[in-house]
């Protein structure tokens, strides 16, 4: 069994410090790993990165991240992925990795995904440029995942994200903004390549369990959603 | 000592409210895309979370600036951070 701890949407900064320390701190008896689903930041500053890194200290199980739409407010996202790689913490933009759980494998495949809405009412890849790249970012970033997914050779996938890949976990959030809070099409990728579940953040008043289409479990780990410093799913191999 | 009034009547609450959003997104003490404003009268509610108690008296503060002659009802809740009690079977 492998024990996955996650958390999104902890948006660190400086008036934050400390508050998450004591949680994390004991992270490792609780679990294998800890995966970061964006939003690490308020608004993608390196001084905020570091207060986030601070609090991981105490943190000596491998972690896993994908970025969040505020970690590139400020345009910084080369130097906050340095931080974070120099911090250990690997980020994963379209492309996974494999780690040994005590003779398991885990594998985790990740992107930062995008907006544009689900099966039928979301954006299409028509008319203006402006329109047409909204879209074909999404669907960019999902091939990724997808050739991600697919080259993961492990006893237990996961699919990170922190924009949504279904619906299903957006309960409490309004109708009328779930095409920029995540997209079927990341949803779609994940269903077609496989995983044994799926993670991700950025709506903070939707619901914590859904399942994609195709059955794949779906976690929101948003910290507004899990009320918790992480959530910790057991995945049997 | 005036009495707190609603803004200008002559533009329509829910830009005011849009306006108060916008600030608390690009107010970098802030920068929060969730918190719900509701305006009822010369009343403004604040509703959602924040990581911090100063976050959530600096969300208070930038919605003062933008609409100053409004009763701020800061409804805000800081989010615990403790560690998971339990842990899902994921099957």
């Amino acid at each position: 069994m492998i024990r996955v701890a996650a958390v999104a949407d902890v948006h660190m900064a400086a008036d934050a410090r400390g508050t998450l320390r004591h949680a994390f701190d004991r992270l490792p008896e609780l679990a294998d790993v800890l995966l970061l689903a964006g939003d690490l930041t308020r608004v993608g500053t390196e001084d905020e990165l570091r207060v986030l890194l601070e609090e991981l200290q105490g943190v000596t199980v491998p972690q896993f991240a994908v970025l969040g739409n505020h970690d590139f407010e400020s345009d910084r996202v080369e130097s906050l992925v340095k931080l974070l790689d120099g911090a250990e913490v690997r980020v994963l933009e379209g492309d996974a990795a494999v780690i040994d759980i005590g003779g398991e494998t885990l594998g985790v495949a990740g992107t930062k995904g995008f907006g544009g809405g689900f099966a039928g009412a979301c954006g299409s890849d028509f008319g203006e440029p402006e329109m047409k790249a909204f879209v074909r970012h999404t669907r960019a970033l999902a091939d990724d995942l997808h050739l991600a997914l697919e080259s993961l050779h492990a006893d237990v996938r996961v699919a990170l994200t922190h924009f949504a890949p279904v619906k299903d976990t957006l309960g409490g959030e309004r109708l009328e903004i779930y095409p920029f809070l995540g997209s079927y099409l990341l949803g779609e990728a994940i269903d077609a390549a496989g995983a044994d579940l799926v993670v991700h953040g950025h709506a903070h008043h939707g619901t914590e369990k859904g399942v994609t289409p195709g059955g794949i479990p779906v976690r929101n780990v948003a910290l507004p959603v899990i009320k918790t410093a992480y959530a910790v799913y057991c995945l049997n191999t | 000592m005036n009495e707190p009034r609603p803004p200008d009547d002559r533009v329509p609450m829910q830009y005011v409210v849009a306006g108060v959003r916008d600030a608390l997104a690009h107010d970098d003490r802030v920068a929060a895309l969730d918190i719900q404003v509701r305006i009822v009268g010369s009343d403004l509610f604040l509703t959602g979370t924040v990581s911090s108690d100063r976050r959530r008296a600096e969300a208070e503060d930038v919605v003062r600036g933008e609409v100053p002659d409004l009763t701020i009802h800061n409804q805000l809740d800081v989010l615990p951070v403790d560690a998971p009690r339990g842990r899902e079977e994921i099957s």
